[in-house]
């Protein structure tokens, strides 16, 4: 059968190519961006402000952070660059939104996991270093096995549903849940041992 | 710890982690991928070609027509997308209030996230337009009304059910006997309330919504077989329209309606999910179907989770009120315990609950949000904070009206959203704020600030709650460095 116009199909741009179009100021580059991760960038959104209309801000802020980072930057891994400003721009946004009492994302309900250590939601302490913090995460998520890496990232991270993990896994429900709790528990050791908790 | 302590230390993830993660997730989606076998490998194909579809057919409907979204196709500047903040423009009339039933099997079903699939026939093919009334798209969509022959995958199906089909890949589905539809994902509990574009009105459908739908387009042509009554594959639906097109390239992969069940029935993952009925809803939570019972107090959509449609089905859903086919912030979300893991199902109201009082001193929102729809079209409604037009460029403009209940009774709210764009692609944002009050035949512009006070502890849903400068509001987000 033949495929009528079939060279008006459409494949993703590599990212290096996309990099590069940053780079050279095209704004080609955020049509390329939007083109090839709007829907994962939507996913990390929602998941943290459950909100289309925020979600939509929020991408279009993570397009022009993306426009403004590059350059002097140029990533390694662009998707991974992406999600980092997605996911800031998006706890920003959820924030603001959680002072005004607006209805639980399923960020909410991955925080609510934590409340055994992580609780309230005032403003930042005065002398909370949010650097120095990051690096104890991140010494304990290197210290996970691979999976738990992978589920910790899920889960805290980027808001996974539990579901979605699973699904990811192949794993069951209740094996992601048992997995989460070896995690919350040696993440605790270790915020205790760092003296975050009191 | 505070919530926004930990949630700062995670900002600061060195980013190597961050990297390793993607790569983890995307590995998994290959091999995820690789399992659906042969038959499935054009879906990019399609995935592409349908965005291009969208772009074609979508994006100059959404110039052309009178939803407000203005853009001026500014080709020297980036093109960021930007909100398109459309409702109905005309209110709606209600009609539908069905008995609630019409639904069978009932009880718990157990399904594949990523494709609940069946053999069914057509029962009817509605004829209307329907759109969803929080989809800010406004993507288009005609209703299946279907008859389960066979469940080929999940463990339980309702004996009747809608099947969404995106408008450009309708066509006369009637002339097929069976069809095999891969890849479903409950869309919508029953008793949910759709708009009716044709009609101009709110309709409630009482059946469960099945579709398959990734935020504006689809992979239809993998989802939808269609077979003759000797269960031979008919090729005429994906040569049916140019919407098919991606489709087409796989016709000759399967040939009987028995391959595609098999082909199916072998594809053996997540077995563990799970997809509710309303009448699965149990516990005080039960309480809010009464609340969110549709026409008796205005409209409320009941819905999943989004997600349902991107990853897997969410065992939660969230109500939100509508009103004359306005949005309100009022909003009612049900937790059910599958999905907290706690004992019982939950729920959540906001504090704004519309009242039969607030229902009867509605302010007269619908020719506010003309008047500000003309008034922005013609240039006379101009961004309040940006002060330098020699310096920016307006890119997009949208508009958005909803009621709020406030500390004052019900007010009607308009909002305004520019875009801007400076020589060096800074980008701004600037919104203005209208509202009207009941019996008032005015309304009047309303500073941000106020109009969070008039609205008190009720909530500020659509409202930037951020800092404003000299241009409009501007990120303030730190972009992580390389």
């Amino acid at each position: 059968m033949e495929l009528q116009n079939k060279q008006t199909v459409r494949i993703p741009m590599d990212d290096d190519k996309i990099v590069e179009l940053y780079w050279k100021r095209d704004e080609k580059a955020i049509e390329e961006t939007d083109f090839k991760y709007k829907k994962y960038l939507f996913s990390i959104a929602y998941n943290i402000v459950h909100d289309r209309l925020d979600c939509e801000e929020c991408l279009n802020d993570t397009y022009l952070g993306a426009w403004n980072a590059m350059p002097p930057s140029r990533p390694n891994v662009l998707k991974a660059f992406l999600t980092t400003i997605t996911r800031r721009i998006a706890i920003k946004r959820y924030h603001n939104n959680l002072r005004q009492n607006l209805i639980p994302s399923e960020m909410t309900v991955s925080l609510s996991e934590l409340e055994d250590f992580v609780a309230g939601d005032e403003d930042l302490g005065t002398d909370f270093d949010a650097e120095s913090l990051g690096r104890v995460i991140s010494d304990f998520v290197r210290s996970l096995s691979e999976r738990r890496q992978f589920i910790f990232m899920s889960r805290y991270y980027v808001a996974d549903p539990i579901d979605t993990i699973a699904s990811d896994l192949s794993l069951s429900r209740s094996m992601i849940n048992k997995e989460l709790a070896a995690i919350r528990s040696a993440l605790k050791e270790k915020l205790e041992s760092e003296g975050y908790l009191i | 710890m505070k919530k926004k302590e930990w949630n700062e230390g995670l900002n600061h993830l060195d980013s190597e982690l961050v990297e390793k993660y993607v790569e983890q997730k995307e590995k998994l989606r290959q091999k995820d991928k690789k399992l659906k076998g042969v038959w499935l490998r054009f879906g990019a194909i399609a995935a592409c070609f349908l965005l291009i579809v969208s772009a074609v057919i979508v994006v100059p409907m959404l110039r052309e027509d009178d939803s407000g979204v203005v853009t001026t196709g500014d080709n020297d500047r980036p093109n960021i997308p930007i909100i398109n903040a459309q409702i109905p423009s005309s209110a709606p009339q209600y009609y539908g209030n069905e008995s609630s039933s019409g639904t069978s099997g009932g009880g718990q079903m157990e399904v594949d996230p990523t494709g609940l699939s069946v053999t069914a026939k057509l029962v009817e093919a509605l004829p209307d337009v329907y759109t969803f009334f929080d989809d800010w798209n406004q993507d288009e969509f005609r209703l299946l009304r279907m008859q389960t022959i066979k469940l080929l995958r999940g463990q339980e199906m309702v004996e009747e059910f809608y099947y969404l089909i995106p408008v450009e890949f309708s066509t006369d589905f009637s002339i097929f006997d069976r069809f095999v539809i891969n890849n479903m994902a409950q869309f919508s509990y029953e008793q949910t309330v759709m708009y009716n574009k044709t009609q101009g009105k709110a309709e409630q459908l009482n059946l469960v919504v099945f579709g398959y739908r990734v935020y504006g387009y689809t992979l239809m042509g993998e989802n939808l077989m269609a077979f003759d009554a000797n269960g031979r594959f008919d090729e005429r639906l994906w040569t049916s329209n140019a919407a098919w097109i991606a489709a087409t390239d796989r016709a000759s992969s399967v040939d009987t309606i028995t391959q595609a069940e098999r082909n199916i029935q072998n594809d053996e993952r997540h077995q563990d999910l799970y997809v509710h009925l309303l009448k699965d809803i149990s516990g005080e939570a039960e309480k809010v179907l009464d609340q969110i019972k549709a026409f008796d107090n205005g409209v409320y959509v009941p819905q999943f989770s989004t997600n349902v449609l991107w990853y897997s089905p969410e065992v939660q859903f969230h109500a939100t009120k509508y009103i004359n086919g306005f949005a309100t912030n009022e909003k009612i979300s049900v937790w059910c315990k599958e999905w907290t893991g706690g004992e019982q199902d939950t729920y959540a109201y906001t504090k704004a609950r519309f009242s039969e009082e607030d229902m009867s001193r509605l302010p007269d929102l619908p020719s506010a949000f003309e008047s500000i729809k003309g008034a922005l079209n013609s240039g006379s409604v101009t961004p309040p904070h940006f002060n330098n037009q020699e310096k920016l460029r307006k890119t997009t403009s949208g508009i958005f009206g909803w009621y709020a209940k406030t500390e004052n009774g019900v007010v009607g709210i308009v909002r305004v959203t520019w875009c801007f764009y400076t020589e060096k692609y800074q980008d701004y944002y600037d919104d203005a704020y209208y509202i009207i009050e009941y019996g008032s035949d005015e309304c009047k512009s309303v500073d941000r600030d106020s109009l969070l006070e008039l609205l008190g502890d009720y909530e500020a849903t659509y409202i930037y709650t951020g800092e404003y400068n000299e241009y409009g509001k501007y990120s303030d987000i730190v972009y992580p460095e390389i």
